[in-house]
């Protein structure tokens, strides 16, 4: 079958496209999940039975709760040394005095990554780990299906009431008797947003008719995003919020008075806040969060407080459900956290304990297949009958000092066997669907063999080759290949221990799959051998393509190589922006250095051609004496023609020079203006948040649209009347600035002279440096795409997922709207790379009268070169999966590379189009 | 590396000129010669801010890296060459060696500048070493690339010496 290489390249670029999809299924787990909540589930557990006939323990019931109301109040963004640090002892006085000397516990509650509110909202009340996943569904929060402290206490008859941020609201629909969501979407309010729940407090506090009271404030998280974590405006706000604190709590205690049991106050926190005001991350700033639990019924401090034990934020939910007498939530992995049962008796502890290890079993057993290996089984079941031992003790009500003794003893297996279990249980999140990314991993590695076999071909003036796709098909090779993959997928579905995404879609579309590999498979061996069929027949090829490589050339592959290599590590992909600055300077150097030898030895031969001039001028003027009157005239007049073309020139040339130096300028510029990455995100960057009017950007949309539609008209016109090439390239400029229009329309308002710049060196660019030297269509597109690279960063992207500015999916809507949201986000996230690869579409239809293939030479160019990394970071991310920095740095890179792809298949796809179109035309 | 220095001067300069052409205008050379190793200084430096170093902290060391840069390459082509832009010019541009020394000068130069370039690469890591501080990892990348460029020269020219046919202009 006889291909054009655009057309090969997009193929290429969608498999490769499948395969990166059916690898981030695999490689981003499912969190742990025990069964489905509805189902029936066996009661509460007895206390272990004391070893020997005849005595029993009678207490099979769950324990009743040890608080009577419970107020949680959780303060988006806390940091925890905004309560136990300098800052607390300033603004936060009566929590402080709390914390050193009132009748409570503190924590320091660790976070974990991504520390964004719903994930962590989750994790508070299901006391699961959501995987990283869940970061992409963060916008769209739907209700919760996991078993969570919330339906437990509803199923109990509690009656809660909400007041605060609404993703709450859409996580637990229908389970607030009473609540008023506030909207984290306008990021400049900080006041209003936590008015609105502070005014409903007075009222509920006098009443009676609740049994938990959730209160979640925004405000600091805004501050935070404004103006950075040392904001003047942390201070007041702590304060705020120390005073509701002071109120809700003397509000409890003067209630107490009459009822049995004591009330309870839990002050946490989802995340922290970086140093710049930002979360998502797993720094230390952010991870770490303040834990507070204050009632009553724990003994006075005496003395001030040291540092805070560290919890895990997970532990909240076991406690909560512990301490509101509620059956402990089938996922969570968290640990009892054991001082605040500690005023309780011994035999009390016990069985908490026991029911909450007696969950985590349950829990690995679902999980785990060979779960009575795991050393916190053993450890539990060691605990559990010692525990027995100790209640036949307490029943023959053995002296209390023995029983002390043994009970201690008993609560630190306890502990322990906890602890291991909870690990391993968290480790088990951790773990990968190998199945689904070894699949995925072969489509994208046989795409990418494919595109570098087809590399030499490709490139040629033709622009098309043969592919041999119907002798593969039908030969034998295919079939055994086939039926062998069939047979490997049968077995390891049917041997598979755990869950495995690609066993579990239809078998039709498995063998689809498998098919699809089979033919790349032979289709990449009957290449391969035509290769060396040829390379026999004529050697000298490859000798004369090797001397006529550039320093461009050599810089080009070095940078390509350089930066694959890079993505081994963690800090490289941290600093990523670094290289790609780093790069592009490189190559603005060497076209410099190009440019000097163009212009320089054009000058050369300039002088040789006046020289011919002159003497032929001569010659003339010797043979012509019968002219003579002529003569001069002409002389002077060619003279002055050669003089204003040597201005025009010497202008041209002094322009071509400067050019480079002025795009590096403009480079230097932009990269002081967002400070992306890890370790010098601490240089100030001139970055601020503004709303903006609805109305207003509705109108630009009709605009953009407009200008998109006329665009897209005369393409359709140049296409179905085959009129001239001119209508088609002002249709793609249309197209190309209405793109620009929109970008201008979601960047971030500081990120404008991004935008402006962006176009200044494309033009810059084209004019002074591509159309005077001549550079083929390969590297213009490689220039492209790492000019489309290093704006990514310009824009303040990096790659974490911080970074990504999810405003501009707001952008003139109301409320969040799944499908444009989505797509105003991509688009805003990757405008720089879109806007130069439109770019390099729009110039090379340009050129694309001077050369006809020069539009098939960059597609298969574009797809190659973000293949080949592509597929170098996949393996490695394979190889690393148990690297330390694998959820906080490689992940979030592997998503943007995922999107990434999504994005380039695109553009080949319309490149193919418009290819499709002028091939047409030409055959026409 | 001063008597290498001085070898390639005294073989370079095989020109007496016979004339003892005038104290003055040695010195003119001698002056022109300051004024582009200074000139190729400013330069280096703005460079090196162009690809991200710190424009006003640290400037010191910025400059100071910029004077080692311009002492591995422009330092020897000033020697060798002399403020004459059209040599330069000559010798860096592609075939446009015409002697074993416009070689050894051309990879040099290349090998100094590629070490600086290669030296930038171990910043950004977290390896909190001392040597990781701007510029001095550039600077160790400059110096042993010079380094480099003196052992390979003479290695290369030995190997190619059957192709180095120089054209006498």
């Amino acid at each position: 079958m006889r291909l054009r290489s655009g057309t090969f390249a997009c193929c290429c670029v969608l498999l490769e496209a499948l395969g990166v999809a059916l690898f981030l299924r695999g490689f981003f787990p499912l969190p742990v999940r025990s069964l489905p909540r509805r189902e029936a589930r066996s009661g509460p557990p007895a206390e272990p039975a004391p070893p020997g006939a005849g005595v029993s323990s009678n207490w099979t019931k769950i324990p009743p709760p040890l608080f009577r109301k419970a107020v949680i109040v959780l303060i988006d963004a806390l940091r925890a040394d905004f309560v136990f640090g300098s800052k607390g002892k300033q603004f936060m006085p009566y929590v402080t005095q709390l914390v050193d000397k009132g009748t409570s516990h503190s924590f320091i509650a660790e976070a974990k990554p991504p520390t964004v509110t719903m994930p962590r909202i989750k994790a508070l009340m299901t006391g699961s780990l959501p995987g990283f996943i869940d970061i992409i569904m963060n916008l769209n929060s739907s209700a919760l299906l996991e078993d969570n402290l919330i339906w437990q206490a509803k199923t109990a008859g509690k009656r809660i009431i909400f007041y605060g941020d609404d993703t709450w609201v859409k996580l637990f629909p229908k389970y607030f008797v009473e609540y008023d969501g506030t909207t984290s979407f306008f990021v400049s309010d900080f006041t209003e947003v936590d008015n609105n729940v502070t005014r409903h407090l007075d009222t509920v506090l006098k009443r009676e008719d609740w049994d938990i009271l959730i209160l979640h404030y925004l405000g600091l998280d805004h501050i935070g995003h404004i103006s950075g974590s040392n904001s003047p405006l942390v201070g007041p706000k702590l304060q705020e919020m120390d005073k509701i604190l002071k109120k809700i709590h003397l509000s409890l205690l003067s209630k107490e008075g009459e009822a049995s049991l004591p009330n309870l106050l839990v002050v946490c926190s989802d995340h922290g806040m970086s140093k710049t005001g930002s979360h998502g991350g797993s720094s230390e700033e952010e991870v770490h969060t303040p834990l507070l639990f204050v009632s009553s019924a724990f003994t006075k401090r005496s003395g001030s407080l040291k540092q805070p034990e560290l919890v895990q934020q997970i532990d909240l939910a076991a406690t909560l459900a512990i301490g509101l007498g509620l059956p402990i939530s089938r996922n969570s992995i968290g640990n009892l956290i054991l001082p605040v049962i500690e005023g309780k008796t011994m035999r009390e502890q016990l069985r908490f304990l026991h029911l909450n290890g007696f969950q985590l079993i349950q829990l690995l057993q679902a999980n785990v297949p060979a779960y009575e290996k795991d050393p916190g089984f053993e450890h539990f079941k060691v605990a559990e009958k010692s525990h027995g031992n100790w209640i036949r003790l307490y029943l023959e009500e053995n002296s209390s000092e023995v029983l002390l003794n043994l009970g201690k003893k008993v609560l630190k297996q306890y502990l322990e066997s906890l602890k291991i279990l909870s690990s391993s249980l968290s480790k088990q999140v951790a773990q990968y669907d190998m199945y689904s990314m070894m699949v995925g991993t072969t489509i994208i590695l046989e795409v990418l063999f494919l595109l570098l076999l087809s590399l030499p071909k490709a490139l040629s003036s033709r622009a098309e080759f043969e592919v041999p796709l119907s002798s593969p098909l039908f030969s034998l090779m295919f079939y055994l290949i086939c039926l062998m993959l069939c047979a490997v997928h049968v077995i390891v579905c049917t041997s598979a221990e755990s869950l495995c995404y690609f066993c579990s879609i239809s078998w039709l579309m498995s063998v689809g799959v498998m098919m699809l590999i089979s033919a790349l498979m032979c289709i990449i061996l009957s290449a391969l051998g035509k290769i060396f069929m040829n390379n026999k027949l004529p050697a000298k090829n490859s000798a004369v393509s090797n001397s006529s490589w550039s320093e461009l050339d050599v810089l080009i592959l070095a940078g390509t190589l350089g930066h694959v290599l890079s993505l081994g590590a963690s800090s490289f992909i941290e600093e990523e922006h670094q290289t790609w600055y780093f790069l592009i300077n490189t190559l603005c150097l060497a076209v410099c250095q190009e440019i000097c030898r163009h212009y320089f030895l054009l000058k050369e031969s300039d002088l040789q051609f006046s020289t011919v001039l002159k003497q032929s001028v001569e010659n003339f003027k010797e043979t012509g004496h019968f002219k003579q009157v002529d003569v001069p005239a002409c002389d002077s007049k060619l003279n002055k023609f050669a003089t204003s073309a040597e201005l025009r020139k010497g202008s041209e040339k002094w322009i071509g020079l400067a050019s480079p130096w002025i795009i590096l300028i403009c480079c230097r510029l932009l990269r002081s203006l967002n400070q992306t990455g890890v370790q010098w995100a601490h240089r100030p960057d001139f970055r601020h948040w503004l709303t903006r009017g609805i109305i207003e950007a509705r109108f630009v949309y009709v605009f953009v649209l407009g200008i998109i539609f006329t665009g897209t008209k005369d393409l359709l016109r140049s296409q179905v009347t085959s009129a001239d090439s001119k209508t088609k390239i002002t249709g793609l400029w249309e197209i190309y600035s209405g793109l620009v229009l929109l970008a201008a329309l979601l960047s971030r308002p500081h990120n404008l002279p991004v935008l402006v710049f962006c176009l200044l060196i494309q033009l810059i660019m084209t004019r002074c440096i591509w159309t005077p030297l001549k550079f083929d269509a390969a590297q213009i597109t490689i220039m492209h795409y790492w000019f489309g690279q290093a704006f990514f960063y310009f824009q303040g992207n990096s790659n974490s997922i911080t970074t990504v500015d999810v405003s501009a999916g707001f952008v003139g809507l109301d409320n969040y709207v799944e499908i444009p949201a989505i797509f105003l986000t991509t688009f805003a996230t990757f405008a720089g790379p879109f806007l130069w690869a439109i770019h390099l579409l729009c110039y090379l239809s340009s050129e694309g009268s001077r050369h006809s293939a020069a539009m098939g030479h960059g597609c298969f160019c574009y797809a190659l070169i973000h293949s080949i990394p592509v597929a170098v970071y996949i393996i490695l991310v394979t190889g690393l999966r148990y690297h330390l920095f694998i959820w906080s740095v490689f992940s979030p890179k592997l998503l943007y590379e995922g999107m990434h792809v999504f994005i380039t298949a695109a553009i080949c796809v319309f490149f193919t189009a418009m290819d499709q179109k002028q091939s047409q035309k030409i055959q026409d | 590396m001063f008597q290498y220095y001085c070898g390639l001067r005294s073989g370079v300069k095989p020109n007496p000129s016979s004339k003892r052409s005038s104290f003055a205008h040695k010195i003119s050379r001698f002056l022109k010669c300051c004024i582009y190793f200074f000139m190729s200084c400013i330069v280096f430096h703005g460079i090196i801010v162009l690809y991200g170093a710190p424009l006003i902290e640290s400037v010191l060391e910025t400059f100071l890296f910029a004077v080692l840069l311009s002492t591995f390459t422009t330092l020897n082509c000033l020697c060798m060459l002399g403020p004459n832009i059209q040599a330069w010019i000559r010798v860096f541009s592609k075939n446009g060696a015409m002697s074993i020394w416009d070689n050894s000068l051309q990879i040099t130069t290349m090998c100094s500048i590629v070490g600086a370039w290669l030296g930038a690469f171990p910043i950004p890591l977290d390896w909190d070493r001392p040597w990781q501080v701007w510029p001095i990892s550039c600077s160790l990348g400059a110096t042993f690339g010079y380094v480099a460029g003196l052992i390979i020269a003479p290695l290369w020219i030995y190997w190619n010496r059957k192709q180095l046919t120089y054209k006498s202009r």
